[in-house]
């Protein structure tokens, strides 16, 4: 009758015979399935995973102690003027400049105001008294002084490196929580557990080992990043 | 029947996620015929399906902690059961360069019953002498109801792939059907 069907028919001539079809298999496959049910447990620690782990933790161990390193703030400015230890500065006074400050000072200034005065007492005086001060100001200030000239510039820039710091760590903390969340399944083999280690310790996007646990029987390494070598299998 | 204590679904699937071997067991002996004939349309032949319903029911048995009982139970599985046939079919790609002229696509139908009269096994046999894309294809689209779109993504070829595939795989089945009925006719006459 029908010698033309058409696509609908022969789609549904199909869908409606075989959607729900029950066909037994011939062999019992529960055997087999028990047996690879069982199986699963016992090579749930080959040597290869032994020897990939211990890798893992050997480099981990160095990341940790390179991240270390880079928590320490560091500006070129700040390494040119190195800021002494209040209680071990020593109290320096370098009478130079106030000795030129004095004897510019007494020699235009005082003669113009026409008054007659010893130039030599009066710097010595001066310089005098200013070491007296000084030796009556707390020597915490005292200690302060070499790093003044640089304070207001460095405060700016060391200020403004610690908020874009504080942003990063913020934005890169981010980052991390929701695949974290989404990822997390608790450990169900090796490959879980060295991610897992890899995790706490690497904390870039791209780890420094990466296993790809989703499939059932086996893990298979997906990423490696380890700075000059970096290979990713591509995320669908 | 009246020895074993009768299970619901919810109890197999409570059994199943404790790991219980038991449970387990009578959950394959429910199901396995429905997953089987999944298994059947995807494979090329009955040794070919028995293997994809090996790993299917063993990839059901691990992930079962994840379902969450959103969707009936048996569509998770037959999810399953498709998936593990897919990858099964690109795994056999790769080792195989399937090269297969247009000739061979289909083998001879042999005397077979009228279109009206085909049953199960007869279309089954139908789409399994069909080309291993083919097959893939048309049981995705016409069968589960995929789009080609995400036929394409699941077996990593262009949606124009798909459809050309697709309307191919009718072209081939339509040609037998008629074959057959032409041959019942004869039958029938003579």
């Amino acid at each position: 009758m029908n010698n033309m069907l058409d696509r609908e028919e022969i789609d549904n001539l199909f869908k409606d015979k075989l959607m729900d079809a029950a066909i037994a298999p011939t062999t019992n496959l529960w055997a087999g399935i028990e047996k690879q049910l069982e199986q699963k447990p016992k090579r749930s620690f080959p040597i290869f995973w032994l020897a990939a782990a211990s890798v893992v933790i050997a480099i981990a161990g160095v990341f940790m102690l390179q991240q270390q390193e880079t928590l320490y703030l560091r500006h070129q400015s700040l390494a040119v003027t190195p800021v002494p230890k209040i209680d071990e500065a020593p109290v320096m006074v370098d009478a130079q400049p106030l000795k030129k400050l004095v004897k510019s000072y007494s020699l235009k200034s005082l003669r113009s105001e026409n008054r007659i005065l010893d130039v030599n007492n009066t710097q010595n005086e001066v310089v005098a008294n200013l070491k007296d001060t000084m030796r009556l100001q707390p020597s915490v200030e005292i200690a302060r002084l070499p790093v003044k000239p640089a304070n207001e510039k460095l405060l700016a820039i060391v200020t403004e490196k610690v908020e874009s710091v504080e942003t990063d760590i913020a934005s890169i903390n981010q980052e991390q929580e929701l695949p974290e969340n989404e990822k997390r399944k608790g450990i169900r083999n090796v490959g879980d557990l060295v991610n897992y280690v890899v995790d706490k310790v690497d904390n870039r996007a791209q780890k420094f080992l990466k296993f790809n646990t989703d499939e059932d029987e086996n893990s298979s390494l997906e990423g490696v990043n380890i700075g000059f070598l970096r290979l990713n299998k591509k995320t669908k | 029947m009246k020895t074993t204590k009768v299970y619901t679904t919810n109890e197999l699937i409570t059994g199943c996620k404790a790991n219980n071997r038991q449970m387990q067991e009578l959950l394959y002996r429910q199901t396995s015929a429905k997953m089987f004939a999944i298994c059947m349309r995807y494979a090329k032949d009955s040794m070919d399906a028995e293997d994809v319903l090996q790993l299917g029911f063993i990839k059901i048995f691990n992930k079962i902690t994840e379902y969450r009982g959103d969707g009936a139970f048996e569509g998770w599985m037959r999810r399953i059961m498709v998936n593990t046939a897919i990858e099964n079919y690109r795994k056999n790609l790769k080792m195989q360069q399937n090269m297969v002229l247009m000739d061979d696509l289909v083998a001879h139908a042999g005397e077979a019953p009228a279109y009206n009269d085909l049953g199960v096994q007869d279309l089954l046999k139908l789409i399994q002498k069909l080309a291993d894309g083919y097959r893939i294809v048309f049981n995705m689209y016409a069968i589960e109801g995929y789009s080609h779109r995400e036929i394409a993504q699941a077996l990593g070829i262009s949606e124009g792939a798909s459809k050309s595939q697709l309307s191919r795989a009718r072209a081939i089945l339509q040609k037998e059907i008629i074959k057959m009925e032409g041959l019942g006719y004869e039958q029938h006459v003579g």
